[in-house]
C-alpha cells in the first residue's frame, strides 16, 4: 500500500513537478491545497499518511498550520521552502513537524529518510 | 501751549499771581506794590538782591520785579544768579531802570532780564508787563515739561514737514541713541536729511506708505530699518499723522521707536522654528528613506522567492524525476543530467544565500521576537532571548531591532569570543528598547564604516539612541533605545 501525501503550496508549478517526482518515486499523492485553510480542511476529509507543508502560505502561518495538523491527525508533518530552513532554528520542532527539506531537495528518497517508512 | 486757547482779555478776571517784588526804596515800593495787590496779585517784598535770591529759592513767584540798583547783589548779579540756576532760570524778571538812564536797558536784558520798566510809568503798563511777563512765563514752563517729557518717551518725537527729504522742524534728543546722530543733524535737514539714513531698500515703501496715510486722512504706522552712524543697522516703528499749523502749513507729527530687539527676538525665533522644522524634516526623509529601503529589499526578495527560486525548483524536481527513470535505461545519461542537477542546486544555494541576506523573510512573516530565536538556535554557544513583548512592534522598530541584534549577534561570535550570549527586548511609556549582552572580550566600538555604525543611524532615524558599552575584557552590551508610540 502507497503512502498518501497531501502536497500544500501556493506555486503550482510545485505542486505539480513535486506531484510527477513522488508518483514516480513511489507516494500515491492524493490531494493539493494552495492555502493553509484548505490545507486544514483537505487533511480533514482525505486524512494523507504525509503533508508537504510549505513554510510561507498566504493566508496562515505554515508553523501554525503544521501544529494544528499534528495535534488533531496521525498525518506526519513535513515542512517544505525554498528559503534556507537555518533560519527557522527551533521554530519546526516546535511545531510538531517531523522536519524540514528544502524545495531543492525533495525527493522520495529523502522524504522516506525524514518519514521513516 | 496750543494756539487754539483763547486769550485771557481784561473782561476775564485772572487768578492773582505770586509776584516778588525786590525795592530798596519806599516810593518805588508803592508805586509797584500797591497797584499789583489792587488787581488782586500777592506781593512779596525784599529789599535787596541776595535777600530776593533767597526768596526765589524758597517758593518760585510767577513773576519777579526787580530795582537796578539794589544793594548786596545788584540787578545785573541777580538776572545772572537766576539764569545759572537751573531750578530757577524759567523765571520772568523785570528789571526796572531810570528813563534818564537809557543803556541800563540794553545791560539789564544783556544780563538776562526778560523785560525792563524805565521809571516812571504808567499803572496801566506795569499791570500789562506783569501780565505779558507771567503768561511767557507760564509758556516757557509748559515748555520745559514738553521737553522733559519728550527727552523722558522711549521714542524720536518730532514734527517734520511732509517732503522726500522728512525735512525735520524738532525731533527730541532720543533720536540720537537710536540713530547716533544729534538731533540737530536733522534739523532744517541742516547737516543731513531724515530720508538718508532710512535703509535705501526702505525709502520708497516709507514714503508711499505714509503719503497714501496722509491722502487717505488717516495716522500711519510702519517698521523699517534705519542705518545708524556708526554702520549698524536698527529696526525702528514709526508713527505718526498730518497736521495742519499756522499759515496753512502741513506737517507730520509723529514718534519713532527703536524696534530692533524685539525684531531680534522675533528672528531669532523664526529662525530656531525653520530649524527644528529642517531637522524634523530631515528625520522624517531619513525615516522614509530607510523605510523605502527596506520595502524595496522586502520586495526584491519576495520578487526572487515567486519568480526565479520557484522556477528553479520546478526545473530541480523536474530533473530528478528525469534521472529516476533515466537510471534505469540510460545510466550513463542521468549521471549528465546529475551533474546539471548539481550544478542547479548549487546556483540555487547561492541564489538563497542572496536573497536571505537582502531580507530576512521570517522577520516579516512572523514577527521580531520569531526571528529572534531563530537566530539564536542557530547560535554555536548558550544564547537564550529574556524579556520580549507578546504583541509587535512597529515595522521599522522590528527591522532596527532585527539587524541590530544580527550584527551583535554576528560579533559576539566572530570577535568576541563570548561563551554566552543574551537578548532582551522591552517596550515601555512610548519607548521600545533591545539589549543584546555577551561575555566576550570586550573593546567593540561603532567605528565609521561598521556594521554598529550603520545600525546607529538606522536607530537614529527612529529618534532613538544606541549605546555600547564594552570594556576590554568584559563583555559587550549594546543597546538601543528608540520612540515606539
Amino acid at each position: 500500500m502507497k503512502e498518501t501525501v497531501l502536497i500544500v503550496d501556493d506555486h503550482a508549478a510545485f505542486r505539480r513537478s513535486a506531484r510527477l517526482l513522488l508518483e514516480a518515486e513511489g507516494y500515491n499523492v492524493i490531494g493539493e491545497a494552495q492555502d493553509g485553510r484548505s490545507a486544514l480542511f483537505q487533511a480533514e476529509s482525505l486524512a494523507p499518511d504525509v503533508v508537504l507543508l510549505d513554510v510561507f502560505l498566504p493566508d496562515l502561518d505554515g508553523f501554525e498550520v503544521a501544529s494544528e495538523l499534528t495535534g488533531r491527525s496521525r498525518a506526519v508533518v513535513v515542512l517544505i521552502s525554498s528559503r534556507d530552513g537555518r533560519d527557522f532554528g527551533a521554530l519546526v520542532s516546535e511545531s510538531g513537524a517531523r522536519g524540514f527539506i528544502p524545495k531543492t531537495e525533495l525527493s522520495g528518497a529523502s522524504l522516506a529518510a525524514l518519514v521513516g517508512r | 501751549m496750543s494756539p487754539g486757547e483763547p486769550e485771557a482779555g481784561a473782561a476775564m478776571p485772572e487768578p492773582g499771581a505770586d509776584i516778588l517784588l525786590a525795592a530798596s526804596s519806599e516810593p518805588v515800593c508803592s508805586l509797584v506794590r500797591v497797584p499789583l495787590e489792587e488787581v488782586g496779585h500777592r506781593v512779596r517784598l525784599v529789599a535787596d538782591g541776595l535777600s530776593a535770591l533767597a526768596a526765589l529759592k524758597r517758593q518760585l513767584p510767577d513773576v519777579v520785579v526787580a530795582e537796578w540798583d539794589l544793594p548786596r547783589l545788584d540787578g545785573r548779579g541777580l538776572c545772572q544768579a537766576v539764569r545759572a540756576d537751573r531750578e530757577l532760570s524759567a523765571t520772568h524778571v523785570i528789571i526796572m531802570t531810570s528813563a534818564a538812564r537809557a543803556e541800563r536797558a540794553a545791560e539789564a536784558l544783556e544780563a538776562g532780564a526778560n523785560d525792563y520798566l524805565a521809571t516812571p510809568f504808567e499803572r496801566t503798563e506795569l499791570l500789562a508787563r506783569v501780565r505779558a511777563g507771567r503768561r511767557a512765563a507760564q509758556l516757557r514752563a509748559s515748555e520745559a515739561r514738553l521737553r522733559a517729557l519728550m527727552a523722558n518717551v522711549p521714542g524720536a518725537i518730532y514734527r517734520c514737514a511732509p517732503d522726500r527729504d522728512w525735512t525735520m522742524e524738532l525731533i527730541s534728543d532720543e533720536i540720537e541713541r537710536i540713530s547716533g546722530y544729534p538731533p540737530a543733524d536733522f534739523i532744517d535737514s541742516a547737516v543731513r536729511t531724515f530720508a538718508s539714513i532710512i535703509h535705501p531698500d526702505d525709502r520708497h515703501r516709507v514714503e508711499e506708505a505714509v503719503f497714501e496715510a496722509c491722502a487717505a486722512g488717516r495716522p500711519f504706522v510702519l517698521e523699517y530699518r534705519i542705518q545708524r552712524a556708526d554702520g549698524d543697522e536698527r529696526w525702528v516703528l514709526e508713527r505718526g499723522q498730518l497736521v495742519h499749523g499756522t499759515n496753512a502749513r502741513t506737517w507730520l507729527d509723529g514718534a519713532i521707536f527703536d524696534i530692533s530687539a524685539r525684531r531680534q527676538a522675533e528672528e531669532e525665533r523664526r529662525r530656531r522654528e525653520a530649524e527644528q522644522a529642517r531637522v524634523a524634516e530631515l528625520r522624517a526623509s531619513r525615516a522614509r528613506i530607510i523605510e523605502a529601503a527596506y520595502a524595496a529589499r522586502q520586495r526584491i526578495e519576495r520578487d526572487l522567492h515567486d519568480g526565479a527560486q520557484q522556477r528553479f525548483v520546478a526545473v530541480a524536481l523536474q530533473l530528478r524525476l528525469l534521472i529516476s527513470q533515466l537510471e534505469k535505461t540510460a545510466p550513463d545519461t542521468a549521471a549528465l543530467v546529475k551533474d546539471a542537477l548539481d550544478e542547479l542546486l548549487y546556483a540555487m544555494g547561492e541564489l538563497r544565500e542572496l536573497a536571505r541576506g537582502i531580507h530576512p523573510a521570517l522577520l516579516s512573516e512572523r514577527g521580531l521576537v520569531r526571528a529572534v530565536q531563530a537566530l539564536l538556535s542557530r547560535m554555536p554557544m548558550a544564547a537564550r532571548l529574556g524579556e520580549a513583548p507578546e504583541e509587535r512592534l512597529p515595522e521599522p522598530v522590528e527591522v532596527a531591532f532585527y539587524y541590530l541584534i544580527a550584527e551583535s549577534l554576528t560579533n559576539a561570535c566572530k570577535h568576541a569570543d563570548a561563551n554566552m550570549v543574551s537578548v532582551q527586548i522591552g517596550r515601555a511609556d512610548g519607548r521600545a528598547w533591545v539589549e543584546v549582552t555577551d561575555d566576550g572580550v570586550g573593546g567593540a566600538t561603532a567605528s565609521e564604516g561598521s556594521g554598529l555604525c550603520e545600525l546607529g543611524d538606522r536607530v537614529e532615524a527612529l529618534d532613538g539612541t544606541l549605546t555600547i558599552l564594552s570594556p576590554p575584557g568584559d563583555g559587550t552590551t549594546v543597546r538601543a533605545e528608540v520612540a515606539c508610540a
